[in-house]
């Protein structure tokens, strides 16, 4: 059974996983329909509150709540007042004092969700807090290894790049060897530290180790904002050494998949090739997303939830 | 534990719904789908369309509906039900729609379906086909076709074993 | 004058009746199983006045040091305005309500600023325990080796927090597996490392006496007893709470996920680092600190990352090193007293009464202290301060010799 909050993937049951996955899978259907919307959130108010910019994410879990009938009222820290120096608990009383039943919350700072969360009887759902965790994420990435594989128990899953700067890869690692599955990793030293080791990942050196292996490759991308600190010297150096191209690829198996969360940097993280290659299930990615999250929020509001209009009411 | 219809009483309640059905689509202008209500109402839905086909009718279009989305008691405190699928493989626009179900209670399973199936189109006709009404509406809902009515208590649990073909009260 | 029957006095085997020169027990008469100790003193105090009314006021530190069992504190120099000037001191160098004694380090460079020396000399003037770098790292190795000259011909001691400047900024918890699971940025030990090394090698040259704290490191350690035994003037100390916790309470164990209580500069580190410092204090090698550092609600009340680092610890050192020692009252009073009375520039005659066999309950709320983060709240820890007699000097009756510094308690 899911908690009161999606948190982080760390720690989380396979059964609940599984009834995770198993929801997206009926949501799907619901994106299939002509009429994409039914009923069961109606009338429950769902907040995006992004403190980091995010189109993606944040349009896929609206579109999630509205799919599920849900009101959403979307937050931004650029709109917000947390530039004039509010801190994240006042803006998060103001946003409470419109009795939301969940929110969705993205920051910079490992933890904050879990501040929301531990501070408020609403439904808090982690659409990435620093470099920590991305679990909805990583379940859609597992919705999506699952659907070609059947099964996730078993298969190796190579995660390439900036792995300890990734929320998404570290969501993916808890997940997917709760489920069974390998994971190995590669990137540069800078991207691959030895402090790793606290996760359950086998480390490799070179993509070409992992890319023999794995069943599936899953890319991160490349933050812009890495270059020149130091981490990594240029985008050219990461292509050379780290990023899969058409040759690469063919050292993999022929069905091997290969991932990416987005947006991708062509040329750097992945060939203009292999993006548009048979392989890639980038937009598969995409519209899983919004099932996973559909199930998300169906699983924590859908039955009786302790959402905070009830808590108002009994105030 | 009562048995109230047992296999014979079972195959006469389903000869009376398949025998009303075959009316009903020799009479309906528009094609005829058969629409099971999960779980209960699918193997219905199942036995009904072999029986039109039997009787020399052109086999109806099917399709089940998993009306867990639509219900209204999700808020209630009961434990979550399990999401299943909702297929409906046809046009459901200017199709005449059977609704099939097993046991008709408070008709708030009914009203759920009934709104499910308007997201997918808009029905010629909607008629409901269940095989027992066990009384106690709740809504203003009725059924065109009834295998068997069953008199209940509110308290009863009222189940259809599709295995040994026996409606059962406990 | 409050008498109280039955206490064994630090020094002496057999317990007797004790008649108390000044202060109360608050209605304590009955010592028995109680030990009156020479009263402790905090060596990393971060006293919150003038210019922080939220975290603390002298009336709510001089309180908390009572029931903490501390008669003096040296405190650092980051408070507003940074006490850089002898005209400062007049108003720091105080005596707390109930008799607790501050002994102000003010800033060694102007502002705390790390660019220019203060007036080093003028301030020697005053009876201080010294100059402090006020737990800021001078990022200019020059301006650090020149403090060291300087200070030395006024025999001031320079008090630092050994860190890199810019691997310091780095973290928030220790750099280790565990930080790269919690998605947090690691502080490495190669960071004290460093800092040791570069002050280290600067008291090799220049031969400043220096006090360094708080010590977080196995590594840390290490070089501070291969310094002592060179002969090189280098103290050290570490905060009570690192005896007890390590990295991992930043989550479960009686802390929530990401609790900023824990947030502190430098941070927790490992098991083994935990047990170094234990072993440290055991050997005498450094002294206990209580590294008390009060923060308002709202400095706490945020993200780890930008949560203000620091917690108080006033109130639950003496337990907390008691019981991290093991119930050894002996090496306790040595790191929370005898060894950090040296650091003093005058000497010091406060008592505490502790019962070093009672249970304590941390429970930050119903502390002294305005400030509430203490990391140990919660905690069943051993050994509890009945009573502070700071201004009480000699005790009545205690036989020629008996409870003087220095003495340990065989």
């Amino acid at each position: 059974m899911i908690g009161k909050d999606l948190l982080q993937l760390r720690g989380m049951p396979r059964e609940t996983i599984t009834e995770i996955l198993d929801t997206a899978e009926q949501m799907r259907e619901v994106g299939r329909r002509k009429v994409k919307k039914v009923p069961p959130l109606r009338g429950r108010l769902v907040v995006t509150l992004f403190f980091e910019n995010s189109t993606r994410t944040k349009t896929s879990f609206e579109l999630a709540a509205k799919r599920l009938s849900a009101d959403t009222l979307s937050f931004n820290v650029n709109t917000s007042s947390t530039t004039k120096g509010e801190t994240l608990m006042d803006t998060a009383r103001t946003i409470y004092a419109m009795q939301p039943d969940a929110v969705v919350v993205r920051h910079a700072c490992a933890g904050a969700p879990h501040l929301l969360a531990r501070n408020f009887p609403w439904r808090v759902l982690n659409a990435g807090d620093g470099i920590h965790e991305h679990p909805s994420q990583g379940l859609l990435d597992m919705l999506t290894i699952r659907d070609k594989f059947g099964s996730l128990e078993g298969r190796t899953v190579a995660i390439v790049g900036d792995v300890q700067h990734s929320r998404v890869a570290r969501s993916n690692i808890w997940g997917l060897t709760t489920m069974g599955a390998r994971v190995i990793v590669a990137g540069p030293g800078t991207m691959c530290r030895a402090e790793l080791s606290g996760l359950p990942v086998e480390m490799r050196h070179t993509i070409d180790e992992v890319v023999r292996d794995a069943d599936v490759i899953m890319l991160l991308r490349i933050q812009h904002e890495r270059l020149g600190r130091g981490v990594l010297p240029s985008a050219r150096e990461y292509a050379t050494f780290y990023g899969l191209d058409l040759a690469r690829l063919r050292m993999a198996g022929p069905d091997v998949m290969v991932m990416h969360p987005g947006p991708i940097n062509r040329g750097v993280e992945i060939g203009a090739d292999v993006a548009d290659s048979a392989q890639s299930v980038i937009l598969d990615q995409v519209t899983n997303g919004i099932a996973v999250r559909m199930a998300l929020l169906y699983l924590l509001l859908g039955s009786d939830s302790p959402g905070a209009g009830a808590l108002h009411a009994a105030d | 534990m009562t048995v109230v219809a047992d296999r014979v009483g079972m195959a006469a309640a389903i000869d009376r719904l398949a025998e009303a059905l075959c009316a009903c689509v020799a009479s309906s202008r528009a094609p005829v789908a058969l629409v099971g209500i999960r779980t209960g109402g699918v193997e219905l839905a199942e036995r009904l369309r072999a029986r039109l086909v039997a009787a020399g009718f052109p086999a109806p279009a099917r399709g089940d509906l998993d009306i867990t989305l639509y219900r209204d008691d999700l808020y209630t405190g009961l434990e979550k039900p399990l999401l299943g699928d909702t297929d409906l493989p046809f046009e459901v626009s200017g199709c005449g729609v059977v609704l099939v179900d097993d046991v008709l209670f408070t008709g708030r399973t009914v009203r759920a379906a009934l709104g499910e199936l308007h997201d997918f189109g808009r029905p010629a006709w909607i008629r409901l086909c269940v095989l027992v009404d066990r009384g106690h509406r709740e809504l203003p809902i009725q059924p065109d076709f009834v295998g068997m009515k069953v008199d209940t208590l509110l308290c009863d649990r009222v189940t259809v074993d599709w295995a040994t073909d026996e409606v059962r009260i406990a | 004058m409050p008498r109280i029957e039955n206490v064994r006095v630090w020094g002496e085997k057999a317990p007797r009746a004790v008649d108390l020169g000044f202060g109360a027990a608050e209605g304590c008469t009955d010592g028995t199983g109680m030990v009156l100790v020479p009263s402790f003193v905090d060596l990393g105090c971060d006293p919150g006045f003038p210019g922080f009314p939220v975290r603390e006021t002298p009336t709510s530190l001089g309180n908390a040091a009572l029931a903490g069992g501390f008669a003096d504190l040296v405190t650092r120099p980051c408070v507003d305005p940074v006490p850089d000037q002898p005209e400062h001191l007049a108003d720091l160098r105080r005596t707390l309500p109930g008799g607790v004694r501050v002994w102000p380090t003010p800033a060694m460079t102007r502002g705390l600023a790390g660019q220019a020396l203060s007036e080093l000399g003028l301030l020697s003037r005053f009876s201080i325990p010294g100059v402090s770098d006020g737990g800021l790292v001078t990022a200019d190795t020059v301006i650090l080796r020149n403090a060291m000259e300087y200070a030395r011909h006024f025999s001031l001691r320079l008090w630092l927090r050994p860190a890199d400047p810019m691997l310091d900024a780095l973290g928030v918890v220790h750099d280790s597996p565990f930080a790269s699971v919690l998605g947090l940025r690691g502080n490495p030990v190669a960071n004290e490392e460093i800092g040791l090394a570069r002050i280290i090698a600067l008291v090799r040259a220049t031969g400043a006496r220096v006090v360094v704290g708080p010590i977080s490191s196995r590594v840390g350690v290490d070089m501070l007893r291969r310094s002592a035994a060179e002969g090189l003037p280098v103290s050290g100390y570490v905060a009570a709470r690192s005896l007890l916790l390590d990295e991992h309470v930043v989550e479960g164990a009686g802390h929530h996920p990401y609790d900023t209580r824990v947030r502190l500069h430098p941070p927790l580190r490992s098991v083994e680092d935990r047990e170094a410092l234990v072993d440290a204090v055991r050997q005498r090698l450094v002294v206990v600190s209580a590294d008390h550092a009060p923060r308002a609600p709202e400095e706490k009340e945020l993200e780890f990352e930008r949560a203000v680092p620091g917690a108080t610890g006033l109130e639950s050192a003496f337990a907390a090193t008691l019981t991290a020692l093991g119930g050894d009252l002996s090496a306790t009073v040595h790191a929370l007293s005898v060894g950090p009375r040296a650091f003093l520039p005058e000497p010091t005659g406060g008592w505490t009464l502790v019962d070093p066999r009672a249970e304590t309950l941390v429970d930050a709320s119903s502390h002294q202290s305005l400030a509430r983060n203490d990391a140990l709240d919660g905690k069943r820890l051993t050994g509890r301060v009945v009573a502070s007699f700071p201004a009480a000097g000699g005790i009545s009756g205690a036989r020629p010799g008996a409870g003087v510094l220095g003495q340990t308690d065989e």
